[in-house]
């Protein structure tokens, strides 16, 4: 007589047989001794696992777990990292503002504007009798600085929400 | 003045709280979507317990537990927006609990340790309610021969374990929850219970 397939008596267990299945694998066992004591034995781990019994928790994880997902505050620095950051690409956008507008070929308007921009920036300076900054060709050197710097005060943007409390 | 405000402060908490305490699991998810953080951390004191067993059960280290456990609720906090509020909180967080914890076993490659081994940290389980010592005992060795067992598998498979055995999950629902196919589901569980019933039952 061939027997049951462990893996029908563990579905016959789990409840996961199709009706048809049930029936035919109660029939099998019905009239064989062998399969009976195998679907016992099986029977016996699934009560040695539901008998495991739950281990008590000591400590109360809500007041960790909403400290963990408060916003977390934003520090004076990066906010002044950010002004900072917006009055360098201002500045530096009306320094160079000449220089880049060949860069600007495509986009005449936009060209335009950027000198419009330097040109209002330095008559601004000239009517509080400040010395207007002589504006400079686009050097590779200074477009270097601007990009290295740019990277690194938004790195510094990113890094900062990541770091959290550490909690014990 | 400072003193009154402080005292209605309190009473407006402690009123809080307690209509926290009458709402359903589905009431205080939409609390917490509406910005009252204190209602998910009701939700938090509710489902902890069973949360920090799944993660228990599959580590076996209290503290990984009580770890994974926060981290768990951390998680369903960030995917709250994507609950179905029309189906229960429970099995949801479970789920989460399970996959988190099967995460960090992934990431660890816990070397898996034989059931001879000697847990270092005494088993500390609910006294039995028989008050007899002897039987206590027992009750303890055995369910520390269970964790023990449970651990010595490969994660996955205590995954599917915990999913059929603890959160009574159909093979389909495992499937799915592990995002694997319903064959490995079945073949997992079988192999499983093949090592399980040698460390706990013994061969026939």
């Amino acid at each position: 007589m061939n027997h049951l397939p462990l893996e029908i008596l563990d579905a016959l267990l789990d409840e996961q047989l199709a009706p048809g299945e049930r029936a035919d694998a109660h029939a099998h066992l019905a009239a064989c001794a062998d399969c009976r004591a195998e679907l016992d034995a099986r029977r016996q781990l699934f009560a040695t696992l539901d008998a495991l019994a739950d281990e008590p928790l000591a400590v109360d994880l809500a007041p960790r777990v909403l400290a963990q997902i408060e916003p977390t505050p934003r520090a004076w620095w990066i906010a002044a990292l950010t002004v900072a950051e917006m009055a360098a690409a201002i500045a530096l956008a009306v320094w160079l503002g000449g220089t880049l507008v060949p860069l600007f070929d495509l986009l005449p308007d936009f060209g335009a504007a950027l000198t419009a921009i330097q040109q209002a920036a330095i008559d601004a300076l000239n009517a509080i009798h400040i010395e207007p900054l002589e504006t400079v060709p686009l050097d590779g050197l200074v477009l270097g600085v601007a990009i290295v710097a740019w990277l690194l005060t938004n790195w510094l943007l990113i890094q900062f929400p990541k770091q959290k409390e550490v909690l014990v | 003045m400072a003193l009154a405000a402080a005292q209605r402060g309190n009473w407006v908490r402690t009123s809080r709280m307690e209509s926290f305490e009458n709402a359903s699991d589905g009431e205080l998810v939409a609390r917490t979507r509406a910005g009252e953080r204190d209602a998910y951390g009701e939700l938090v004191r509710r489902h902890q317990a069973t949360v920090y067993n799944i993660a228990y059960r599959l580590v076996g280290e209290r503290e990984t537990a009580r770890d994974l456990a926060q981290e768990t609720f951390v998680c369903a906090f960030s995917a709250l927006a994507s609950f179905d509020a029309t189906r229960p909180f429970a099995p949801w967080i479970h789920r989460i609990a399970t996959n988190t914890t099967l995460n960090w076993l992934e990431r660890q490659r816990v070397p898996t340790v034989s059931l001879e081994h000697d847990d270092t940290e005494p088993a500390r389980e609910i006294p039995d309610e028989s008050n007899d010592p002897a039987r206590a005992l027992l009750v303890q060795e055995q369910n520390a021969r269970v964790r023990r067992a449970l651990i010595a598998l490969p994660p996955r498979q205590r995954a599917v374990i915990e999913l059929r055995h603890f959160q009574d999950l159909s093979y389909e629902e495992i499937a799915t929850t592990l995002g694997i196919p319903l064959s490995d589901v079945k073949s997992d569980l079988f192999r499983a219970r093949q090592h399980l019933r040698k460390l706990l039952v013994g061969e026939r």
